[in-house]
């Protein structure tokens, strides 16, 4: 008994740092990577886009923490926001990298 | 993780609403008197309850003796605020070293009224309400921001887990059963307040879109904080060459800012680098009329008095940002809305709390039958949460009437004392709700009441306002206003000690009268 209460607060200790953590890592990656699209794809302005993609950015969040929440399965919840905020920091900086260097 | 969606929410939302409850409490109490921010200072700063200013604007160029005062502190700004209806004084103020240095100037004199040696509501309240006056390393803005988002958490959560919502929309039963109650009150407090507390929570966080999310500034502007801020909301922020320049007559530059926005009333005027010989001299408008809190701005050369810019209107996203932030800061002329936010900041309140009393009538039997502590616990911190901040608001209000300016204890000045017998007593009503439960709702919301009587016979007996003369003088208004909501406190706070101790006398008169049938 006492073993098994061990180990479903360690899934939610688990859960917390991926729903709260992992859910803000993705959706900052998602904000810094729209912001840099958006200005090199459309008529945006540099500005508007940063304006624009971090006030969407608190709705994602939400969006995340909730999923985060009512996943089932943890170790897929953690390997899903793992790859999202390197897929979104790494393309963010590969934007970054391409825009300065054309 | 619970085996359906509607019970994972239903975890969510019962333990994000036991944990961080009392935070949220905190946040939307403070937010609520916020709301009548500038009431509250003219109640706490008697010197500055002045007649309504006429609309003849005040001379800038007579204030300057301050503007000096700012240029050898070495400020980097130097700000004046025109009276407006709800701050009848102008106000001056610069930085000194980490210190904020605030002056109020009485329109019609052109003096410095006396200090009023009170952060009172627009730099104690409102402030504690976004950042918690936790400064070190921005946390306070952090936790504040996680609790907002909580907050949303929790409305989503709370629709997810209802079976009728539409129902309980119209369904409050004043049965003998308090924990059907209880349900019932959070339930309408939180369906009909619903978009009103998913909105406020997202443009507070709009608010700060900047501070919470700065990857995308970051990434898009290299990490420079500056450029992003002047592309965005047209800052000029010139840096200090560190020689003394002139400056041109701060009156002829309102004049001509005026006579740019069609005659339109200034809310402000800003030095950058006062006295400098980079100064500029940034004037901005009174929206009052629009619900936007807009950034536009007119910049002149500090030297030569000659304009350098002026923004009329915004880009399409950032309008947007600058339309959800005014519904937060509702500084636009609206008193009828502007009651309308505080009652339904009430309403958050009042669910805040119902959702914790649910928790507690829910377990209690089952507690106590196990031998568990969590009720108790949790008991103490609903009521700390709950009343004990209101508590502590009154007493902040109350050693505001009592303390004679300029008063010093243990080297802490007259602004320090209110602040720590705001918090020392918040820390009390704790120890007392965990040291005494069962009691402590009852003996708290008599405090409640004592506290509220006390700080209107004060404000009486201290400033001679009475409620007869405040409200017979419109300037006097605020203070009556005040008044009167601590008065309507008090009996709210004394008619739910009586019907708590009724309640308690006929719960303990129940078991005695079995416990004579069985000897019988």
């Amino acid at each position: 008994m006492k073993r098994i209460l061990a180990m479903q607060g360690v899934s939610v200790a688990v859960r917390l740092v991926a729903a709260v953590g992992g859910g803000y890592a993705v959706a900052a990656g998602l904000a810094a990577l729209a912001a840099v699209v958006l200005p090199a794809t459309t008529a945006l302005p540099r500005s508007e886009a940063v304006v624009l993609s971090s006030m969407l950015a608190f709705v994602v969040y939400l969006v995340l923490l909730i999923w985060g929440f009512a996943e089932q399965h943890l170790t897929r919840l953690c390997v899903i926001f793992a790859t999202a905020a390197l897929a979104s920091w790494g393309g963010a900086w590969a934007v970054v990298w391409l825009t300065v260097g054309g | 993780m619970a085996p359906t969606f509607r019970a994972s929410m239903n975890w969510l939302h019962t333990w994000a609403g036991v944990v961080l409850g009392g935070l949220l409490f905190a946040i939307f109490w403070t937010g609520t008197l916020s709301v009548f921010d500038r009431e509250i200072d003219r109640w706490m700063m008697p010197m500055t309850r002045l007649a309504i200013p006429a609309s003849t604007p005040i001379s800038i160029d007579s204030l300057r003796p301050f503007q000096e005062i700012a240029a050898a502190a070495k400020s980097q700004n130097w700000n004046v605020q025109f009276p407006t209806e709800r701050t009848p004084a102008a106000r001056v103020s610069w930085r000194d070293g980490s210190d904020f240095v605030q002056r109020f100037i009485d329109p019609a004199t052109g003096t410095a009224l006396p200090d009023p040696g009170t952060w009172a509501g627009t730099r104690f309240l409102y402030p504690f309400h976004y950042m918690l006056h936790l400064r070190f390393e921005r946390i306070g803005y952090w936790i504040v921001g996680l609790a907002a988002m909580v907050m949303m958490a929790l409305c989503v959560s709370g629709v997810v887990i209802h079976r009728k919502i539409f129902a309980d929309f119209f369904t409050f039963r004043v049965t003998r059963k308090p924990r059907r109650l209880v349900l019932d009150l959070h339930n309408v407090t939180g369906v009909l307040g619903l978009p009103f507390h998913f909105l406020i929570s997202l443009s507070g966080l709009v608010i700060l879109f900047s501070t919470y999310f700065p990857s995308a500034w970051q990434v898009a502007y290299n990490g420079d904080r500056q450029a992003f801020f002047a592309d965005a909301y047209g800052t000029i922020r010139p840096p200090s060459v560190g020689q003394p320049g002139g400056m041109a007559s701060l009156d002829a530059m309102a004049a001509e800012a005026r006579r740019l926005w069609d005659g339109a009333p200034l809310r402000y005027v800003t030095v950058r680098n006062p006295g400098d010989a980079t100064s500029v001299v940034q004037i901005g408008r009174l929206d009052e009329g629009i619900v936007s809190s807009t950034y536009d701005a007119a910049y002149f050369d500090g030297p030569t008095g000659k304009l350098i810019s002026y923004r009329w209107g915004t880009p399409p996203v950032m309008s947007i940002q600058r339309f959800i932030s005014g519904l937060h800061f509702i500084q636009f002329r609206h008193w009828t809305l502007r009651w309308v936010y505080f009652a339904l900041g009430l309403a958050g309140c009042v669910m805040i709390a119902t959702g914790y009393l649910f928790w507690l009538e829910s377990r209690r039997k089952k507690h106590a039958q196990l031998g568990l502590s969590g009720v108790r616990f949790v008991e103490g911190l609903t009521i700390g949460s709950v009343t004990g901040i209101v508590i502590a608001t009154l007493s902040f209000f109350v050693v505001n009437r009592l303390l004679p300016l300029g008063a010093t204890f243990l080297g802490e000045d007259r602004v320090a004392l209110e602040i720590w017998t705001f918090y020392l007593v918040w820390l009390a009503t704790f120890a007392h709700a965990w040291r005494r439960p069962g009691r402590a709702w009852i003996e708290q919301c008599w405090m409640v009441a004592a506290f509220a009587v006390a700080a209107v016979a004060l404000n009486w007996i201290t400033t001679g306002d009475h409620l007869a003369r405040s409200l017979a003088h419109r300037h006097l208004w605020a203070v009556g206003g005040m008044d009167v909501l601590l008065l309507a406190g008090a009996a709210v706070a004394g008619l739910t000690a009586l019907k708590l101790r009724r309640r308690q006398a006929t719960r303990a008169a129940v078991p005695a009268l079995g416990g004579e049938k069985q000897h019988a």
